[in-house]
């Protein structure tokens, strides 16, 4: 059923395409530019995942081991902003800081030091990647690191472990089990980035698949040539999910526990150096391209207007739906995946991912044209296509707790004969409160950032914020674009924040 | 129709529902019933849907202004439907075809005539091409223009002292300025600058480009990036319009920003409307053509479009175009041209520019 | 001899003062409400608890501010005890080195612990492959190896059936009479202990209300107790 909901759309805007196209055009697979992108963009995407998995898991570790500074969870919260941005103020966020006039090529001239050009190109690409992904990475992981029975840390203590023993024995299991799902929806982003690698790039060959689809369907509505680099990028998406949910087992977890959990390494010297210095120079990557962003408070009063206050109700209001319908359908999929299915819907939840936005509204209208006017499905198909794309970050953080959940109890609660409701209530709640809550925020921080797929093809007469700042951007309005920017990502800091605090995570 | 389809979607996709999945049911089924419920509005007067991109019909474009002088007049209602570009707008045309509900389609550009027109989605408009104010000769039978602007490369005079003179100069001088354009395959003046190239350097296009690449720093997808990037002192001199410094002028009073007149002449961006053969409107969608060329409308475009106007209004250009550019000549690949060559032209780029 | 003097851990809502003595090689039985402070008393003696105030000693020498690993107490619990992704004899044999640099002869001690527990043989195995009551034989394998003077036990058998925990007490007192062990074991059913135990520790309200044999224990009258033996 959710493997329906979410499979057949994209299947159906496959062949919706090819049928406008009237067929596929295999000749584009074989052009060299193509080629050469498909190569450049593997490289750039493992190097961009490989970055994102070992700085998010040590930025993870310093924070489950530090586990009670004050401002902990609005450090956290702040990190989060990074990977909801929309594309176009990642760019301009990072170029502020490493661009030619950026504040850090700026100092270093001051310094005496002259850089010359070396942001655009593979370098640009990485740190904006880097910025996107490790928050992500990290509360994953930060997540999984959490869910180590209490008991283990305490035998650690009690053992005399070495804390490369702990993260041997305690850590580097639990960050192992997440690290394949993490890594495939890692790559499957950098992969298909759009504005970030056109920008940062620095020319037509640091490109991705998703700008040549993007080129066949509206540079020259050659449907056909769409339809077959669409299908290839869906292919890679679930070919590389597929290759590495075969390489997963999840951890076999046992009963719950009575105690608090504290960790066995938290009060050795040179690892408190460690996590402190980790902590320091992560933040002083990501937090100041967001902070940056501070400079757009000087025009915040010309967000006063009605457009704006319709603009910020209609985002909330989008942003509402998206959370909602991406959060219950990743928990049905990761219902199916406890049922025995988990490689399907892994690979499902990713190939959506894989499926560019425009190309699936383009893909159903054409199909469901006999039927319906999809585009005039307005609020409901943005929602949906939203939450699809959502969709692979909520199914990452609700799978694993769920799974862990039907382990513990799940006998337990066949044996009751409770279903459905109750289910959810005793048996999976406890656990999945703080992923559903995160996937929820995460999910609706998304598609607040996410410049409306819609507005690709139209069909709709309202205006979200993303739509309100690149209208900003194309009329010259940078200083109002700035303030939007801002209340954008003062708003995504807001949900992330108040994820953390509803579910009590900044406390653990 | 969407009831339709809301009913064909539970009947055949829904069989498997179980009660666990109730809860989505039910949100799907309302989600599509939001959908039926809100385009509707009953109105006895006549409609004319305007298919357009919502950089004109936003909060910063003419398009609502327009929309309340032309209804004044009309005793009709406008809607538009608002598309992300001239890219998008066309990609939608095509997908519908003759079932679009469009009457008028406002925003095509010149670089998409051809291909436009292959459609055959496009009733002849019967306007004068003499009477308008363009550069060159527009003889299109089916798109009339309503705006258009000379392509061009924007600096800032308190920082680069000797812009290139021309093309070449640009092209050729090996530590000039570093400049940021837009992909030709996501923008429209990012294929302007590709045709302008192209245009002058004919064969030869290639190796100018190459030579061109290490002093470009980077493509864009779109002008929004590349002229951010140019605001944050990211390159010299940036690919736009010889119309954006009447902006600063205007909003900003600031005198600092020109455009480089380039001596083989500039290549020119000209806007397109249409009225479609489907259209069950076709003497109000006419009136809407009559409409745009007169100097209600065309006295939005220079600040509202920040283009020229397709017919000169009769109080002239306002002040802030006083100063700007007038290019020696206008370039313009022939639309056919540019539907037979612009793939080939893509590729060339592409194995061009690639390091 | 095990000596607690007036130690003291407060919380919120909670205060729990420990004052009591073991002679060496007791098997005590701790019973009580929940809530009443059990595992506090654990925790303080394992190490995983900040004393307000008061002092340890075993044998005379003070563990009171010791890190858990330098105490003289190895420590089970209920669930967890194993390491999941480690096999059997390697979870034993982190009691020996907790990095798991062992030579020949140590990994003999490893297996040699097992087979005591009664696990011979199942030495490769990873806990998910065991049992409930071997993985906690597997768990007190661990402890012989550790060889610390004190064992803790926080309700170790709590979720075995009751002729499976019977005889893992009756293990737990075979190897302390062996090895001169001294036990403090938390317990669900004070019964289990019966026979066993040479003392019974009942605590309530953060408090030792009495320290006595078992049978005297189950026996006395007092009100508390009653109440928590539902008499």
């Amino acid at each position: 059923m959710a493997a329906l909901a979410v499979g057949l759309p994209v299947l159906v805007a496959l062949m919706g395409l090819a049928m406008a196209g009237g067929g596929l055009d295999p000749a584009a697979l074989k052009q060299a530019h193509v080629q050469r992108v498909i190569v450049f963009s593997t490289v750039q995407a493992f190097l961009s995942t490989v970055i994102a998995l070992v700085v998010g898991a040590a930025l993870a570790l310093a924070l489950a081991r530090r586990a009670a500074f004050p401002g902990r969870a609005t450090l956290i919260a702040l990190l989060s902003t990074a990977t909801v941005l929309p594309g176009i103020v990642v760019v301009f966020s990072i170029v502020a800081l490493y661009g030619r006039s950026g504040f850090v090529t700026g100092t270093a001239r001051a310094l005496g030091f002259e850089w010359g050009s070396w942001l655009y190109g593979l370098p640009g690409i990485l740190i904006a990647h880097a910025f996107q992904n490790i928050p992500f990475a990290a509360r994953l992981y930060l997540h999984a690191l959490e869910r180590t029975p209490p008991e283990h840390h305490r035998l650690a203590a009690g053992l005399g472990m070495t804390p490369f023993a702990i993260f041997r024995h305690l850590d580097w299991p639990r960050l192992k089990a997440e690290t394949a799902g993490l890594a495939a929806l890692i790559f499957l982003l950098c992969f298909i980035s759009f504005a970030v690698v056109l920008a940062l790039g620095g020319g037509p060959n640091r490109a991705t698949l998703e700008v040549a689809i993007y080129d066949a369907l509206r540079g020259e509505a050659d449907f056909a040539r769409a339809a077959t680099l669409a299908l290839l990028q869906v292919a890679i998406g679930l070919g590389l999910t597929l290759i590495l949910a075969w390489r997963t087992a999840p951890i076999a977890e046992e009963a719950g526990s009575r105690y608090a959990l504290l960790r066995a390494d938290r009060s050795a010297l040179p690892l408190r150096l460690w996590d402190i210095a980790v902590l320091i120079i992560t933040a002083l990557f990501i937090a100041p391209p967001i902070l940056s962003l501070l400079s757009g408070a000087f025009f915040i009063t010309t967000l006063v207007t009605p457009d704006m206050i319709r603009a910020l109700m209609t985002s909330l209001a989008l942003a509402t739906g998206t959370a909602f319908v991406a959060t219950l359908i990743a928990y049905a999929m990761a219902r199916g995946a406890i049922a025995g299915r988990r490689v399907l819907y892994g690979g499902l939840a990713y190939a959506t991912l894989a499926m560019p936005p425009f190309a699936m509204v383009a893909g159903l209208y054409f199909a469901l044209r006999p039927l319906a006017n999809v585009m005039a499905l307005g609020i409901p198909l943005i929602i949906f296509i939203n939450a699809l794309m959502a969709l692979p970050f909520a199914y990452r953080l609700i799978e694993t707790p769920l799974a862990i959940a039907h382990q513990r109890h799940g006998r337990l609660a066949q044996s009751l004969g409770m279903t459905g409701r109750d289910r959810l209530r005793f048996v999976e709640w406890p656990l999945l409160r703080r992923p559903l809550f995160t996937a929820a925020a995460l999910a609706a921080a998304l598609s607040l950032g996410d410049f409306g797929v819609i507005a690709f093809f139209g069909g709709s007469d309202f205006v979200t914020l993303p739509l309100m700042l690149y209208q900003q951007l194309g009329a010259y309005r940078m200083d109002e674009a700035s303030a939007t920017a801002l209340l954008l990502a003062l708003l995504v800091f807001v949900f992330a924040l108040g994820a953390l605090k509803e579910t009590g995570h900044a406390h653990s | 129709m969407v009831k339709l389809f809301n009913h064909v979607i539970l009947r055949t996709a829904w069989p498997f529902t179980r009660s666990r999945t109730m809860l989505m049911r039910f949100v799907l089924t309302a989600a599509l019933a939001i959908g039926i419920a809100a385009p509707v509005a009953a109105q006895d007067k006549p409609a004319l849907t305007v298919y357009t991109y919502s950089s004109f019909t936003g909060k910063y474009g003419p398009g609502q202004a327009i929309k309340q002088a032309f209804e004044a007049q009309c005793d009709c209602t406008l809607n538009y439907m608002a598309m992300d570009d001239a890219g998008s707008l066309f990609a939608r045309l095509k997908l519908e075809g003759e079932s679009t509900k469009a009457d008028v389609v406002l925003g095509l550009d010149a670089n998409l005539a051809a291909e436009a027109n292959a459609t055959g989605l496009f009733a002849p408009h019967g306007v004068d091409p003499k009477t308008l104010s363009l550069p060159l000769a527009w003889t299109d039978p089916t798109l009339v223009p309503f705006d258009w602007g000379y392509l061009a490369f924007i600096y800032d005079e308190t920082k680069l002292k000797n812009p290139p003179k021309s093309l070449k100069e640009l092209v050729e001088t090996a530590n000039g300025p570093k400049i940021v354009v837009q992909d030709p395959r996501t923008s429209a003046p990012g294929l302007g600058f590709m045709l302008w190239m192209a245009s002058v350097y004919g064969d030869k296009a290639p190796d100018a480009w190459k030579q061109l690449r290490p002093r470009i720093v980077t493509f864009t997808k779109g002008w929004s990036e590349a002229y951010g990037l140019f605001l944050k002192g990211e390159a010299d001199m940036v690919l736009s319009y010889t119309t954006s410094p009447a902006y600063h002028i205007a909003v900003e009073k600031k005198n600092q920003y020109k455009a480089a007149p380039f001596a083989e002449g500039h290549y020119v961006h000209i806007e397109l409307a249409g009225v479609t053969k489907v259209t069950k409107q076709k003497e109000l969608a006419n009136r809407f053509i009559a409409f745009m060329l007169s100097d209600a409308f065309q006295s939005k475009m220079p600040e509202g479009n920040f283009m020229y106007p397709a017919r000169t209004p009769a109080a002239g250009l306002p002040a802030s175009y006083a100063d700007l550019i007038k290019p020696s000549k206008a370039i313009l690949m022939p639309p056919a041209e540019v539907r037979d060559r612009r793939r080939a032209l893509v590729d060339a780029w592409l194995d061009a520019t690639a390091r | 001899m095990l000596t607690v003097e007036s130690v003291l851990v407060t919380y919120p809502g909670f205060n729990g003062l420990y004052d009591f003595t073991l002679p060496r090689g007791t098997l005590a039985a701790v019973i009580g409400p929940s809530g009443g402070g059990k595992t506090t008393l654990f925790n303080a003696l394992g190490g995983f608890e900040t004393l307000t105030s008061g002092r340890m000693t075993f044998d005379g020498v003070d563990f009171t501010t010791s890190p858990p690993a330098a105490r003289p107490t190895a420590m089970l619990f209920q669930d967890h005890n194993l390491f999941p992704h480690l096999t059997a004899i390697e979870n034993v044999a982190l009691g020996i080195d907790p990095g798991l640099r062992l030579d020949a002869a140590q990994w003999r001690d490893a297996d040699h612990a097992l087979t005591q527990t009664g696990l011979g043989g199942m030495a490769g195995r990873l806990p998910a492959a065991l049992s409930g009551g071997q993985r906690q034989r597997v768990a007190l394998a661990r402890a012989l190896v550790r060889n610390r003077p004190i064992l803790l036990l926080d309700e170790p058998f709590g979720a075995l059936d009751p002729g499976l925990r019977k005889e893992m007490i009756a293990l737990v007192d075979a190897l302390r009479r062996e090895r001169d062990f001294t036990v403090l074991m938390s317990l669900h059913t004070p019964e289990d202990a019966l026979g066993l135990a040479d003392r019974m520790l009942f605590i309530a309200d953060g408090r030792v209300q009495l320290n006595e044999t078992p049978e005297r224990v189950l026996h006395s009258g007092a009100s508390e107790l009653r109440r928590f033996l539902g008499r």
